[in-house]
């Protein structure tokens, strides 16, 4: 009965999301790299453009960052490259995958006084 | 918020671990300086084999007299210091802190195990705070600092738990989890919390006095 | 409700030696007082103890006068630490006058310093020493029971416990020696025989009323053949209530003069007679107060005596005891010495039947005559009575007729609990049964 009642308000949940207008999937992106799966926290909900504008990013690589041997290289960037590209998930590079995000989000939004910073804030309760 | 969060997360993080360390070390420094002066005997008598032979005995639940007489608050008290210890260290959003801050984890404990031992914590605390109510034995004893530990500890799992499942305002609840959370830290090595520092020192102490002396058991 | 540090409920009681230190107490001397006392006496134990002690009232089943008192917890062992050496901390010496007339009757009459209470405590918190600085304490500021304190002054003047004169303690050996050839020809109580193997020491109570114990034991050392002496000089009292005033610097005169007399004597060690308390000084209080960390001679309780006679076939069993009995374990000598299975061991060798009490060996409950209790006299008598019930259901669970209890304050205790309780009980010692039921090869 309890599982009948949880399988229910899910769905009732999952209808409402889907209704809601202004959200489509193009704004929206869940950042979700396949190498977290299966993930313990929900993907955090991610808007580019709307990232961008907020926080008036205009260089590319202020986050797709380019190394070469080892050194920032700041002319260059990573733009069409997968985070998990370079950092795997496993722990076997430097700054493992999820350390990555963390410390990109929000090791920015700390120093800029801007956008969410609490764990909670980025990752939603499913 | 954010403001406060980084200051809690941040600054106020580091003196709390600060003290908690650093007191803890002078407390002990200072008790074993003291009883150099003024308590030989425990060093004097202090044997090893009869002193892991009492912590051995009152280690192990059910291994003591007044354990078996009191089987509820035995399996209330194991679980309670096990979880109460246990889920700080390896719940995930701190071993991940801990990650990001310093590059540096361990495993952490299934989400649900971790909510889990949180509400058991707070379910001994519940406990604990009935039994002083209702306990003649405890309630004759019991002033008012003893209420406020009892809070102090129930404070940071309570809302640790909120937080975690995001109930209320979050923000608010996360800011407090920490805040709480220092100041149980803190208060370890300040108040009767630091029976977690001595309650080793005082069981090896009779244990060796039973045991190598007196040749009897203490358990 | 309770709340904390409340005088409790008792009857009051008049006690002449608790009185006059009260009258002469000042609120500026009790605090004077008491701030030298924590701060030269005291260190990190009491520290310790008082900061790990979470007030959870584990302890308090551990204590016979709880238990005895419908588990009322001001007899409990951590409430008996609040209303006492707690408040004294907290408050740094600035109490009234009543207070600590209260804090010596918790301290002197109701806690019997047996150390049960340490084995409950999931700390294994001291609580017989946190008492004992409470009666320190009160022995600073002139405050102790009349009867306690006129058997420490005796201590002080005689070195025995019983105001017995040098003269009178050397008749009652040779009258019991003399008693005692009737019975076995050839026997003596060797007195000061130099390089003697084994100096046999009593308490101040066997010479004054309880000499038919001496005549036993100088049987019981003929029959064995033992090369033994004792002491015709001060010296030869082993007790020591000095420890359970507070005198702790007539605990070290009364220790320095025993062990001195065995030094002199050149004995190889002292076998003490059957005595709980007197143990205890001996072996970890009295000894420590002189600097020593062990004891500077062997030291053996009558229960090991026994034990090693019988094991070694130097003393042979005729017949049993003709009935079943049970063993008290006296704290000073089981919780005290781990010596409850060498006691049964040798109870079993001379009665039919042992059954046990329960809870037994270390967990025995107290006689409530121990800890110097039963020396305040006649004025506390019934907190020691009334505050020993759980004693009598046990004794009366066993259904036998006799208590086998190789301790003197045991003996005093369950005597005055057997009658109360109206249990039709006697009270016997090792020594008595070993006497009665030997091999005595003169016959």
């Amino acid at each position: 009965m309890k599982r009948i009642l949880t399988f229910a308000a899910a769905l009732a949940v999952l209808a409402l999301v889907a209704a809601a207008p202004g959200l489509t999937q193009e704004d929206v992106r869940l950042l979700a790299a396949p190498a977290f799966a299966p993930a313990r926290r929900a993907p955090v909900p991610f808007n580019h453009d709307q990232h961008n504008a907020a926080g008036n990013i205009e260089a590319c690589n202020t986050c797709h960052h380019a190394y070469q041997d080892g050194r920032l290289a700041p002319d260059d960037d990573s733009v069409g490259m997968a985070c998990a590209d370079c950092h795997a998930a496993d722990g076997n590079s430097p700054v493992h995958l999820m350390n990555a995000y963390h410390r990109q989000c929000s090791g920015c939004h700390e120093q800029s006084g801007k956008g969410p910073v609490m764990c909670g804030e980025c990752h939603p309760r499913e | 918020m954010h403001d406060v969060y980084q200051f809690v997360s941040g600054p106020l993080a580091w003196a709390a671990f600060g003290l908690f360390v650093g007191g803890s070390l002078y407390r002990i420094a200072a008790m074993i300086l003291l009883a150099r002066r003024k308590d030989v005997q425990v060093f004097e008598y202090m044997s090893l084999r009869y002193a892991l032979r009492s912590i051995l005995h009152w280690s192990v639940p059910f291994m003591s007299v007044n354990m078996r007489q009191r089987p509820v608050m035995t399996v209330v008290t194991f679980l309670f210091h096990l979880c109460l210890i246990l889920s700080p260290l390896f719940v995930l959003g701190h071993v991940v802190m801990f990650d990001t801050s310093f590059g540096f984890s361990w495993p952490a404990l299934p989400d649900q195990l971790a909510d889990a031992m949180t509400l058991v914590v707070v379910a001994a605390c519940l406990f604990f705070l009935g039994r002083r109510l209702s306990l003649a034995e405890a309630q004759y004893v019991t002033s008012f600092s003893d209420y406020a530990i009892l809070a102090l500890v129930a404070a940071p799992f309570i809302t640790g738990f909120l937080a975690y499942h995001q109930f209320l305002d979050y923000q608010l609840m996360l800011v407090l989890h920490i805040v709480s959370g220092e100041a149980m830290l803190v208060a370890i090595p300040f108040t009767r919390l630091s029976h977690m520092l001595f309650a080793p020192f005082t069981r090896a102490y009779i244990g060796s006095e039973f045991g190598a002396v007196r040749h009897a058991r203490d358990w | 409700m309770y709340s904390n540090g409340s005088t409790m409920t008792r009857e009051p009681v008049q006690d002449d030696g608790l009185a006059l230190g009260l009258a002469r107490l000042t609120p500026e001397r009790i605090a004077a007082t008491t701030q030298a006392f924590l701060k030269e006496e005291t260190g990190a134990r009491l520290q310790v103890y008082l900061d790990t002690c979470v007030h959870c009232g584990l302890c308090s089943e551990a204590c016979h006068y709880y238990l005895s008192h419908d588990k009322d917890p001001s007899y409990s062992p951590v409430g008996k630490v609040n209303q006492t050496i707690l408040q004294l901390v907290k408050k740094n010496g600035r109490v009234s006058p009543e207070f600590i007339g209260q804090a010596a009757r918790v301290a002197y009459t109701e806690c019997n310093l047996c150390r049960r209470c340490s084995m409950y405590c999931p700390f294994g918190i001291d609580i017989a020493y946190m008492v004992g600085l409470v009666r320190r304490l009160c022995f600073k500021l002139g405050v102790t029971p009349k009867y306690l304190q006129d058997t420490v002054n005796s201590h002080s003047a005689t070195l025995n416990q019983m105001w017995v004169r040098e003269d009178e303690w050397i008749d009652s050996l040779q009258w019991q020696e003399g008693e005692a050839r009737d019975e076995v020809p050839g026997l003596r109580i060797p007195l000061e025989k130099e390089g003697a193997e084994i100096m046999y020491s009593v308490i101040g109570p066997e010479p004054k009323f309880r000499t038919q114990l001496i005549y036993q034991a100088a049987v019981i050392m003929h029959a064995a053949g033992a090369d033994w002496t004792m002491p015709a000089t001060p010296g030869w009292d082993n007790s020591d209530m000095a420890m359970y005033s507070g005198d702790y610097e007539l605990m070290g005169r009364l220790k320095r003069a025993h062990f001195e007399t065995a030094m002199r004597l050149k004995v190889k060690r002292i076998v003490m007679g059957e005595c709980g308390h007197a143990f205890r000084s001996i072996h970890d209080v009295g000894n420590r107060w002189l600097g020593w960390r062990d004891r500077p001679i062997p030291v053996i309780h009558a229960v090991q005596y026994y034990h090693e006679l019988l094991t070694s076939g130097k003393i042979r069993i005729a017949k049993k005891y003709d009935e079943a009995v049970t063993f008290h374990d006296p704290c000073n000598i089981v919780r005290g010495m781990g010596l409850g299975d060498m006691g049964r061991e040798v109870a079993k060798a001379l009665t039919p039947e042992l059954v046990e009490m329960h809870p037994n060996r270390e967990h025995n409950y107290c006689c409530c005559a121990g800890g110097g209790v039963i020396n305040c006299g006649p004025p506390f008598r019934n907190t020691r009575v009334s505050g020993n019930k759980i004693k009598a259901e046990q004794l009366a669970a066993t259904g036998v007729k006799t208590v086998i209890a190789p301790c003197h304050n045991c003996h005093g205790g369950l005597e005055d609990i057997i009658h109360h309780y109206k249990l039709d009980m006697k009270i016997k010692f090792l020594g008595d049964l070993i006497y009665e039921c030997m091999e005595k090869p003169w016959e």
